[in-house]
């Protein structure tokens, strides 16, 4: 039983998860009945929670400690992207971006294969940059609501107004994410129908694992990708653009420009990630700015990708591809 | 022509009851226009007995109602009868029986009704509002209201004469007297805070009215953009709610406005000029800085000429919600139209 199942989560992970959970469906519950006040529902749901003041304190209770979820969460990621333990996994990278077409394109039956995805899809990319940025929106105006009188001694007053307006945008907007994007990807999405419990067991099959992550699976079992990916440069001396994948290297941080993909080396002569393109050394706030730089990127990118594809299919109606697929190019 | 003859028949209609009480009232005047007139209520309180002949005449009783009708049993010689009440006031409630006598439908309840059914014995009866003898038509004493509330709540009458509203009421109809926001004989809900939650609706029914507003140049987005505001959200929230201890009530409309007390909003005595606002509200927000009151917008909507910073927020998300959740819900459409697609 237990060689068939994969980790997937840590406990760490899945405590953290239930966490958030949890303090999300407080502060929906806390926090529509508030923006939606003059709404029936609005009112009884207050009523139940003991009043206004009572719901208040709710909402004031699971946002501190989603805001110390949050601190905690970029404390710990921090430190270990400081001390180069930490890969850089959730950072999306030239694949995402393109997996996203090349996924939507298989949807559309414009080409024969899906992407292959390593440990975490532009889907799970995409749900992990929402749900971080937006948190940093929601803490910071939060607390700018949380303390006018404080804020307002050295801010001009305005930002309240304009912090409530945000923060109650932004969490529709995250509500609406969640129980569109988050809960169809995870559990009602064909393949996991109805209800996935990798989150809270933090294990998946191992059939499952080598259908949604062959990539991730292949490494962790020292296993050479699936696919035929393109033809990548044995490894070798350092050239001139920088250093060929698979190739050992001193400790530092790594970027890989073609990719868009950044790689922390822990100690010296470790390898770097096999593929193609060339990685060159780059300071540490380099490799840190490109993290959140990317993760916005993405988060504006997704929804354009859809209507791109869709208006792209169809005005110009691309037939399916021949039948052996050409593998899709890879920087 | 058709006119005359209307009145002739009313006249007519009219005229056997007002003749039985003209003659009765001219009787009763014979002693009771004497203005020296008193009764010794006892207890070094006097009654004084005259009745001005011509007020009555003139009130909305005059022609038809005779004095035995409200001062049933009173015989001619009744001059060194006695009466079963100590003081005006005790009086003034006997005969609000008498006015049931006609008036079955009046209200028997209002705020009045509701304090003394607390047991307050002060609260006035028909007649210390509506006069006794010179009682008028209602909505003919409009100008008289505040006088009359006065002569109880004389604090509240003074400030109201000095507002925007008491200062204007010999001259404008559309002011608010006292009982167009205190309808005596129907909010009866005496807890505490029950009125200041209901300021955005009482105050509402004018300041959102824009044939009325229009006179004054004064916008009818006031109430809206209360609402649309943290406090109107709370206040409505915590509609029912009783002030108490540890129990604070939003600010209503009369919190930053002042109530009996109101002024213009560019009057130098108004609580809510730039020059006034801090301390208005660091009557509920202690310690809140200079800067403080630029959070309300002051019942302006967001534009890009008032609160800028404020309207680019809205018009970003009014922008940003249907483009992230349409383009999410299009992904997903895709997904499950390539698993049909599958099959």
């Amino acid at each position: 039983m237990s060689a068939a199942q994969i980790v997937r989560f840590s406990r760490r992970q899945r405590i953290e998860h239930a966490l958030v959970m949890a303090c999300f469906v407080l502060l929906c519950l806390t926090g529509f009945p508030q923006k939606f006040f003059t709404h029936a529902w609005a009112a009884a749901l207050v009523h139940l929670l003991g009043g206004i003041d009572w719901a208040r304190r709710i909402h004031h209770l699971a946002g501190y400690t989603l805001a110390a979820l949050t601190v905690i969460h970029f404390g710990t990621g921090l430190a270990g992207m400081l001390t180069r333990q930490l890969p850089f996994s959730m950072m999306p990278t030239r694949k995402d971006f393109e997996d996203v077409f090349r996924q939507l394109r298989f949807y559309l039956g414009e080409l024969p294969r899906a992407p292959l995805y390593d440990r975490f899809s532009y889907k799970e990319k995409f749900e992990y940059w929402g749900l971080v940025m937006g948190n940093v929106i929601m803490v910071m105006t939060g607390f700018l609501l949380s303390f006018p009188i404080q804020v307002t001694a050295f801010l001009p007053g305005v930002l309240v107004p304009a912090a409530k307006m945000a923060h109650s945008n932004e969490g529709l907007m995250a509500f609406l994410v969640i129980t569109i994007w988050h809960i169809f990807n995870v559990h009602l999405n064909p393949d996991a129908f109805p209800f996935d419990p990798a989150i809270f067991t933090g294990k998946i099959s191992r059939e499952r694992y080598e259908h949604e992550h062959p990539l991730e699976l292949a490494r962790l079992e020292g296993r050479p990708p699936p696919a035929a990916e393109a033809p990548v440069a044995a490894p070798g001396p350092v050239r001139p653009g920088g250093r060929v994948g698979a190739s050992p290297a001193p400790a530092g941080y790594y970027l890989n420009a073609s990719r868009w993909s950044v790689h922390p080396v822990a100690r010296d002569g470790d390898g770097l990630p096999a593929g193609p393109g060339l990685w060159r050394r780059v300071p540490a706030w380099v490799a840190l700015a490109l993290v959140p730089l990317l993760g916005v990127t993405f988060l504006m990118f997704m929804p354009v990708a859809g209507f791109a594809v869709l208006g792209r299919h169809l005005l110009l109606r691309p037939g399916r591809p021949p039948a052996d697929g050409a593998s899709p190019r890879r920087g | 022509m058709h006119k005359t003859l209307l009145a002739l028949s009313v006249l007519l209609a009219v005229s056997p009851p007002g003749a039985r009480a003209a003659d009765e009232n001219a009787a009763c005047l014979e002693c009771h226009a004497d203005e020296s007139m008193t009764f010794d209520l006892g207890g070094g309180l006097t009654l004084p007995l005259f009745v001005d002949g011509n007020a009555f005449a003139k009130s909305v009783h005059g022609q038809a109602v005779a004095c035995t009708d409200c001062h049933a049993g009173m015989k001619p010689d009744h001059a060194t009868g006695s009466l079963p009440a100590k003081t005006r006031h005790e009086l003034a409630r006997q005969a609000s029986e008498a006015c049931r006598g006609c008036h079955e439908e009046a209200p028997a309840e209002g705020i009045h009704h509701a304090v003394i059914a607390r047991g307050d014995a002060g609260a006035p009866a028909c007649s210390e509002c509506h006069g006794a003898h010179d009682i008028l038509a209602p909505g003919s004493f409009r100008t008289h209201v505040p006088a009359r509330c006065g002569a109880c709540h004389a604090k509240e009458a003074q400030a109201y004469a000095k507002s925007v509203h008491g200062s204007a009421i010999d001259s404008n109809d559309d002011v608010p007297v006292c009982t167009d926001c205190h309808r005596v004989h129907k909010d009866a809900d005496t807890s505490p805070g029950a009125l200041s939650l209901r300021t955005p609706v009482i105050c509402g029914r004018c300041h959102t009215d824009p044939k009325r507003m229009a006179k004054y140049g004064i916008s009818t987005n006031v109430v809206a953009t209360y609402l649309a505001d943290f406090h109107g959200m709370v206040t409505t929230l915590q509609r029912g709610t009783e002030r108490g201890p540890g129990v604070k009530l939003a600010a209503g409309c009369t919190d930053c406005h002042g109530i009996h007390d109101i002024q213009k909003t560019d009057d130098p005595r108004s609580r809510v000029i730039a020059a006034h606002l801090q301390r208005t509200c660091q009557q509920c927000h202690q310690g809140a800085p200079a800067m403080f009151p630029q959070a309300w917008l002051s019942h302006w909507e967001p534009s890009p000429r008032k609160a800028p910073a404020v309207w680019v927020v809205r018009q970003f998300y009014r922008l940003m919600i249907p483009f992230m959740v349409g383009g999410l819900v299009l992904q997903i459409g895709l997904h499950i139209l390539g698993v049909l697609r599958k099959r």
